[in-house]
């Protein structure tokens, strides 16, 4: 239980690959392996998710056995709830657009998660997200999902 | 001079005719009246989507639409992505238009997942590209017939070709269904990259587009053994057809065209066909034909409909997936 | 001695004013997007070509090649000073060049990248005026079987880029399995895409190490308990001792980066992988890479910018594409009415000595617009990283997005994003997934080509000479290790 508690992000990252490697595994299986002369689709991923498993393994034994103590990280939290923000603004851009969407996403880190004055935060935030939309969209004619607005 | 006027003049007598169908068929003209999508579905800077900024140059040049159009590029999934927007955002949107070819039709075929060409309503085909059987200019055989006669003394697969992509290949299925015997196909991301193998002598011939190796076979570093048509190809004068030297193998192009969104009704469907009439027949674009060593193949609506379930038959046939 | 001729005449054709600025244009452009992620070279040559159409196609090839070197410059910028790469081929530089930043030298990093670029694009330009068609014939010999050979030598890397070795190979096997999703080259049919006609393409290669290096990085650093300490900018130019570091890594990474960028198949991206894996080998201390050593940036930008010069060397020596990119500036030629062939360099001499000339003119640009904008561009880390790391955020949405115009690869963004920052908190390295994911495709597919042309005989690997070399070379990298640990243990012993 302590090596749960102590290496259990290790551990957790460790099954991640290896349930890859078993996913990978299965779908390949079904797949033709061998086509005339050479492998076909199937056999590279196959040999690919064999070895991302035992490698995974034993990458996360030798981690676990080498230590045993935790060294100190930041707590996940505020890592989280960057991402969810940006989640939330990638939701966002085809409805509202690129430029309200990331607007919106800005000003939230900006302000929220960071505490910043609110005046600058959304001058920040309206600043970046215009200058990304002129650049992208009216220079290189990268066409950035408009809101019902029109930009 | 010469050409260039009497090309004008055709021009010039193209466009009335274009109009006037246009004019018989549309009960109540159609015109576009905000800015235009045009559809891509293909990276920025391969051959389709040079020939999509040609045409969309075309049409603002000769000012052939009132509104602004936008060149939208959905690459990926060779065509599938393109057509998986416009069957997601733009059914029944006469305000988009999509380039299409042989790939987005070739694409389903294979890959069950992408949407098929049914999702469009076709509208014009623009042009054919011809393929070429080429060997590099040291090679021993002098004509496809040769060629065909030594694969046969050999063990089967003993002449390799190295292909740029699925077109390719299903050349290659053509010339051996015809000529009866086995070749090697091994398959490269580009024709560029075929090209390259078979100046390597890493292979011994290549099935490709006249355009990938021109400069190649004028400098005699590849030499041409045979086209896939009934007939000679204008710019390649000297290279004789499949059934010329007794090679039953049928006429076998790759197109390229236009079309609208499913859905589409007749009016808007009528008015691109005439845009697109005006397109083929301006100068500019027969330059680009030329300059490409391709075919003028201007075939509107209806048929150019009937022209797609005939090849769908044919490239089923040669993939091995009848429907 | 009619190099010297040919190339006075192409010097006098590359300085009328209007070549100038053409020569100019293309490498500020180039600049630009190379430093915008998602948005390359290939991409901004072709919005630029439709405006082309009419003009000399001189003044648009000097044009273009300058968007193409300049790029590899530009991608250096973001990739040193927020961790996000720009382009593809500096994906190596965000490692050691992010480091230095950190520690207050990125005017170091930048103006190293800067000249290390300018001296291995001269040296390379002069390798592309005095060897192209022995090079390029040369390059020619490169089939499946030396492919496959060549990437097998890169994929021993795996395990030397990052710190720990299983780990290494891990992600790096983790890099390879996502390689093979999407539509297979070898039949045309799809595999691990679920009916996804989004994953058909793949695992776009810019948005994974954006995701990995950038989105990654602003994670890792935003979860920090205690704010990151604002960075000081100490001297805005490499010392004299930086210098004399990086002198040796700049010139291996030029040879690198020409030879490998004369080969068709590969480009700039796996010569600044290879830089960066042989100046590890060779370092006196590979325990400073990833932690801000110079020669971590000095070997690779040097040898990005050098294959960028090498992948001219088929395009103007035999007619057949280096790189994407070249391949977009050969149909660019066609469109003029310049039929691209074996004889290019004799049939088209002015305009083939006009482009060599002015590369060199545009590399000396490159160099004067570089060296203060590096003191220029690192004052921009005084700014606190609360301020700074949301733009980075949709900076990387908006490059993504660009990249095939995708709403699902700013999901794969934010996804390998968020595993980028769980492999950074326990320590996995990112490096070699990127690197699996580049090599895995060039690797299945020369493998199952080799084997086609063989017959199915895997001999075909040995009796070729190249790629029997290149094996053995790969077997020597693997077993060096373990046979010096048992030399010098016998020797103790």
């Amino acid at each position: 239980m302590n090596l749960l508690r102590a290496k259990g992000g290790e551990i957790a990252l460790c099954l991640f690959f290896v349930a890859t490697g078993v996913f990978w595994i299965a779908v390949a299986a079904g797949l033709p392996l061998w086509d005339g002369f050479a492998p076909a689709t199937g056999l590279l991923p196959l040999v690919f998710g064999a070895l991302l498993v035992v490698l995974a393994v034993a990458a996360t034994l030798v981690d676990v056995v080498a230590s045993s103590e935790t060294p100190d990280r930041a707590p996940a939290g505020r890592a989280i709830m960057v991402l969810l923000a940006v989640a939330a603004g990638a939701a966002g851009i085809e409805t509202a657009g690129f430029f309200a969407s990331m607007f919106v996403t800005m000003l939230f880190l900006f302000r929220v998660a960071e505490k910043r004055p609110l005046l600058s935060s959304v001058l920040a935030s309206a600043g970046t997200a215009l200058f990304l939309t002129l650049v992208f969209r009216t220079w290189l004619g990268v066409p950035l999902p408009a809101g019902p607005w029109g930009f | 001079m010469m050409p260039t006027r009497r090309s004008l003049l055709k021009t010039a007598a193209a466009l009335p005719l274009a109009t006037g169908t246009f004019a018989a068929f549309a009960q109540t003209p159609w015109v576009p009246t905000r800015e235009v999508e045009f559809v891509v579905p293909f990276a920025v800077g391969g051959g389709a989507d040079l020939l999509a900024r040609i045409v969309h140059k075309i049409i603002q040049d000769e000012k052939l639409v009132p509104v602004p159009i936008a060149l939208n590029n959905r690459p990926g999934g060779g065509g599938a992505t393109g057509l998986g927007y416009v069957t997601a955002r733009k059914i029944g949107d006469p305000h988009t238009i999509i380039l299409v070819n042989g790939t987005t039709q070739i694409t389903p075929i294979l890959n069950p997942a992408a949407k098929t060409l049914s999702e469009v309503r076709p509208v014009m085909n623009v042009m054919l590209d011809d393929f070429v059987l080429f060997v590099r200019g040291d090679a021993p055989w002098k004509n496809a017939a040769e060629f065909v006669a030594d694969a046969k003394t050999k063990p089967p697969k003993s002449l390799a070709f190295a292909t740029g992509g699925t077109t390719d290949i299903m050349a290659i299925t053509v010339f051996a269904k015809a000529t009866g015997a086995e070749y090697n196909a091994l398959n490269f991301n580009s024709g560029g990259e075929a090209l390259t193998q078979l100046l390597g002598g890493h292979v011994q011939a290549c099935m490709g587009n006249p355009l990938e190796f021109m400069g190649h076979l004028q400098s005699k570093a590849v030499r041409a053994l045979g086209v896939f048509r009934d007939n000679r190809f204008a710019a390649l004068p000297d290279v004789p057809t499949m059934k010329e030297q007794g090679i039953a193998a049928p006429n076998f192009q790759m197109w390229r065209g236009m079309a609208v969104p499913r859905g589409t009704a007749d009016a808007p469907s009528l008015y691109w066909e005439g845009v697109f009439a005006k397109v083929v027949a301006t100068p500019a674009f027969k330059a680009y034909i030329a300059e490409n060593i391709a075919s003028e193949a201007p075939i509107p609506g209806a048929a150019f409909e009937r022209f797609l379930a005939d090849q769908e038959k044919l490239y089923r046939e040669l993939l091995g997936k009848p429907a | 001695m009619s190099v010297v001729y040919d190339l006075a005449a192409g010097f006098a054709g590359a300085m009328t004013p209007w070549n100038l600025l053409m020569c100019f244009a293309g490498v500020f452009a180039g600049q630009i997007v190379g430093a915008l992620p998602g948005i390359g070279p290939s991409s901004a040559i072709a919005l630029l070509l439709p405006l082309t159409f009419g003009a000399d196609p001189t003044s648009a090839i000097i044009l273009f090649a300058g968007i193409y070197y300049g790029a590899q410059y530009g991608g250096t910028l973001t990739s040193v000073l927020i961790s996000v790469p720009g382009e593809p081929s500096s994906v190596m530089t965000s490692i050691d060049g992010y480091q230095m930043a950190l520690q207050g030298r990125a005017g170091a990093a930048l103006g190293i990248a800067a000249i290390g670029s300018f001296i291995a694009g001269t040296l390379s330009t002069i390798g592309l005026m005095l060897l192209a068609p022995p090079m390029a014939k040369a390059a020619l010999a490169f089939g499946p079987p030396e492919y496959f050979a060549l990437v097998v030598l890169g994929l021993t890397a795996l395990a030397a880029v990052g710190g720990s070795v299983l780990k290494g190979l891990t992600t790096g096997m983790f890099g390879l399995l996502i390689s093979t999703i999407g539509i297979d080259q070898q039949t045309g049919v799809a595999r691990f895409a679920f009916d996804q006609i989004w994953l058909l393409d793949g695992v776009g290669f810019i948005v994974l190490s954006v995701a990995l290096f950038g989105v990654g990085e602003v994670l890792s650093s935003a979860g920090m308990a205690t704010p990151r300490p604002i960075t000081t900018v100490k001297n805005l130019l490499p010392s004299r001792a930086e210098w004399k570091q990086s002198r040796m890594p700049i010139l291996r990474g030029s040879v690198i980066g020409f030879f490998v960028g004369v080969l068709p198949a590969t480009g700039a991206t796996i010569a600044s992988f290879l830089a960066y894996i042989v100046e590890k080998k060779v370092a006196k201390d590979p325990s400073r890479f990833g932690k801000g050593a110079i020669e971590g940036v000095a070997g690779p930008e040097s040898s990005n910018n050098a294959a960028a010069a090498g992948a001219m060397v088929p395009m103007l020596a035999l007619g057949v594409p280096g790189s994407g990119t070249t391949a977009i500036i050969l149909g660019a030629l066609i469109m003029f009415g310049v039929r691209p062939g074996p004889e290019l360099f004799e049939k088209n001499a002015t305009l083939v000595w006009t482009v060599i000339a002015s590369m060199y003119i545009g590399n000396v640009i490159l160099l004067i617009m570089n060296l203060p904008l590096a003191g220029l561009f690192a004052q921009l880390l005084r700014v606190p990283y609360s301020w700074l790391y949301p733009p980075i955020l949709a900076l990387c949405v908006a490059g993504v997005y660009s990249q095939a115009n995708s709403i699902e690869d700013v999901w794969m963004l934010i996804g390998f994003g968020a595993l980028g920052w769980a492999m950074m908190r326990y320590d996995w390295p990112a490096a070699p997934m990127i690197l699996g994911l580049v090599l895995g495709t060039i690797f299945e597919n020369a493998l199952r080509q080799s084997m086609t042309l063989s017959h199915g005989s895997a001999a075909i690997f040995f009796t070729r000479p190249i790629s029997a070399v290149l094996l053995a070379c790969a077997a020597a990298a693997v077993l060096a290790p373990f046979i010096y640990k048992l030399a010098t243990s016998r020797r103790t012993a």
